[in-house]
């Protein structure tokens, strides 16, 4: 086989183009304020206080809360799904619905996002407490006796909490995905004979697949993680959630170990849905750049 | 196939009154086209057809059954869009099933009306392919087999052709009428442009501020226009104001302001009534090469029509050359062969055919 000449040219070396340069400092404080107290986060998880390696924390948080990393896991997940319901729910009256009380609910129901936990939090304890509006309220239609009150300040309150406080801010979001869907797609499904029900869940529900899931993914993440809420509702009462967990390890023992390992499992919450909805982008952006073949 | 009844249909948004009584047929397999400008209430009529947008008055039947008030999915309508609007999470045969699904049909049944269906547009093998992956054409396609695989009483198409590029709609044309003709349905085809109109429809109703202005078959139309509007609509037009000078049975003669004497037809035109005489470029002839100092020159007694005139613009448009004369103060457009090409601003004498020039009320 004949030598083939030596090429010659340009050397090939990876090549930076000087505007690069321009994203470093965005870069840099990304890689300050949240990779590395991420790292260092989940390194101090398996160090003892000497510094040396250890999974005694773990062997700890697996032991101490492993109830309330079920309990959270439970309230975040519930509450997320009804979340969800809900959100779609009145997101399609707001799509299909025109009049003043549209109109009039398309303004109220955004109120909520503008509160915060901490305020939502002092509502809940009134409005769940055994002698609260919610209790009287059911009494006074015979749902309840008063004298044996329902008691919420449990998974169920928090749950209506978080519901509370999050379906607002889940509309705005899929309904706004919504609103991006040209009638004629609902027209047309119409057209073929379907009624509402099978337009919402053949045809709007898919073609907003990525604003319902934006929204739940958002939802998820921000219920793992509010400590607020359930601090003030639940306190330190058995099973609460790994926030206050965290809060407790840190106030009381200065237990960073501990409380790292907590946070990682709340990190590992949430990846789940990270890695879905990374995993659910990435197959769109696939798919849409599939142009005619 | 049934035939469509649209009676005293009335229409308003706000104080706009979009249809405006308007009554009309859709005879038993029929195209007809809604054709008119922006805004001339040729979608709301369609849309009123198809029950998304309810009647303030009037009643709609399809065949004998009186449709005004029954919700869309039960009027046995199907529906072409603008814009597809094929679903894009579905695939080109569960677009295409979509509602034989909802009709409850077996899945042997669905297969074989998919097929059939595909087949009828030439897309037999894009079953299992997004809307994402076809061109504009062929989504156009698939949107007009997934209307037609449902059988409808009624096919409805929304200016179907509109986002296509120039070539494929005029190919499209000439497919969406092959497909009709297979196809049999009783159709409404809503569309601004004329062209395509005279194409694909067997009848146009040219519509205008919400009323039918003139229906009948596309030659008609175009070669006997009910008023100025409908001429300017139908193809390119030029007019020449004037007055009746002169009428006998449908012959009129118009004089015009710098004192010719047109000869063409009319209906119930008075003398001394202002009119328009409509010209089509096809109807203006050029008798002989280009004559210099020929203007004002007088026409041979013998022939009627026959006029001086100046070129203003000659445009090379292919298989053509497109004039813009000055017949005495008034502006003609005319065509003619690129062999016998006439330069701009020379004096040449044309001929007007006095049967194929309508007069119409000013």
């Amino acid at each position: 086989m004949p030598e083939l000449p030596a090429r010659r040219g340009p050397r090939l070396a990876p090549r930076f183009p000087p505007w690069l340069f321009l994203l470093l400092p965005a870069l840099s404080f990304m890689l300050l304020m949240y990779g590395y107290p991420f790292v260092r986060s989940f390194v101090q998880s398996f160090l003892d206080a000497a510094g040396r390696f250890t999974l005694a924390n773990y062997a700890k948080t697996w032991d101490l809360y492993l109830k309330d990393l079920g309990f959270t896991f439970a309230v975040t997940a519930f509450s997320t799904l009804l979340t969800a319901v809900l959100a779609i729910l009145l997101a399609m009256y707001l799509r299909f619905r025109d009049g003043p009380l549209a109109r009039l609910m398309g303004g109220l129901y955004r109120l909520p996002i503008f509160i915060p936990f901490v305020v939502v939090a002092q509502m809940m304890n009134t409005f769940l407490a055994p002698h609260g509006l919610f209790n009287l309220a059911l009494a006074r239609v015979g749902l309840v006796n008063i004298e044996k009150p329902l008691q919420l300040f449990n998974f169920w309150g928090l749950s209506f909490g978080f519901i509370w406080k999050m379906v607002p801010f889940s509309v705005l979001i899929i309904h706004g995905g919504f609103q991006m869907i040209d009638n004629s797609y609902i027209e047309a499904a119409r057209s073929a004979g379907a009624r509402t029900g099978t337009v919402i869940t053949r045809i709007l529900m898919p073609m907003s697949r990525s604003s319902i899931l934006v929204a739940l993914v958002l939802v998820y993440s921000q219920v793992v993680g509010t400590f607020t809420l359930p601090y003030m509702l639940i306190g330190g009462k058995i099973p609460t959630t790994i926030t206050v967990d965290i809060a407790h390890r840190v106030n009381y023992f200065r237990d960073f170990g501990v409380a790292n390992t907590l946070g990682v499992f709340s990190y590992l919450l949430v990846l789940v849905t990270a890695i879905y909805y990374l995993r659910s982008s990435v197959r769109r952006v696939t798919e849409e750049g599939a142009g005619p073949r | 196939m049934p035939q469509l009844t649209l009676r005293n249909v009335i229409k308003s948004y706000g104080r706009n009154r979009a249809v405006d009584d308007l009554s009309l047929e859709v005879r038993e397999g029929e195209l007809l086209t809604l054709l008119g400008p922006s805004g001339c209430g040729k979608t709301t009529t369609l849309r009123a057809v198809s029950g998304f947008v309810g009647l303030d008055s009037g009643h709609i039947y399809i065949g004998q059954r009186e449709v005004t008030d029954i919700p869309p999915e039960r009027r046995g309508i199907g529906l072409v869009f603008q814009n597809y609007a094929l679903w894009p999470h579905m695939t080109v045969f569960q677009n295409l099933a979509f509602g034989l699904q909802l009709k409850k049909l077996p899945a042997g049944g669905i297969r074989d009306k998919v097929q059939r269906g595909l087949s009828m547009v030439q897309l037999e093998g894009f079953e299992h392919r997004y809307p994402r992956q076809l061109s504009g054409g062929q989504q156009q396609r698939v949107a007009l087999a997934r209307a037609l695989v449902l059988e409808p009483d009624i096919l409805l198409l929304d200016e179907p052709l509109s986002n296509l590029d120039a070539l494929l709609r005029e190919q499209m044309r000439f497919e969406i009428a092959q497909i009709h003709k297979q196809a049999g349905i009783t159709s409404i085809y809503v569309t601004h442009d004329q062209t395509e109109a005279m194409v694909i429809s067997d009848r146009i109703a040219l519509l205008d501020k919400g009323k039918v202005v003139q229906i009948g078959k596309p030659e008609e139309l175009y070669s006997s226009p009910a008023n100025r509007f409908v001429a300017g609509f139908m193809g390119t037009t030029s007019f020449v104001q004037g007055k009746v000078e002169q009428s006998r049975g449908e012959t009129i003669w118009v004089r015009t302001p710098a004192g010719l004497s047109l000869r063409g037809r009319g209906r119930n035109l008075r003398d001394g009534q202002e009119v328009a005489v409509a010209v089509r470029p096809e109807h203006v002839r050029f008798l002989e090469a280009p004559v210099e100092g020929a203007v004002g020159a007088a026409p041979p007694p013998e022939e009627a029509n026959v006029f001086p005139a100046r070129v203003v613009r000659a445009s090379y448009v292919g298989e053509l050359i497109d004039y813009q004369l000055d017949l005495r103060g008034s502006s003609l457009r005319a065509r003619g062969e690129v062999a016998r090409a006439v330069a701009e601003g020379k004096q040449i004498r044309i001929r007007l055919d006095p049967d194929n020039l309508p007069v119409l009320p000013a």
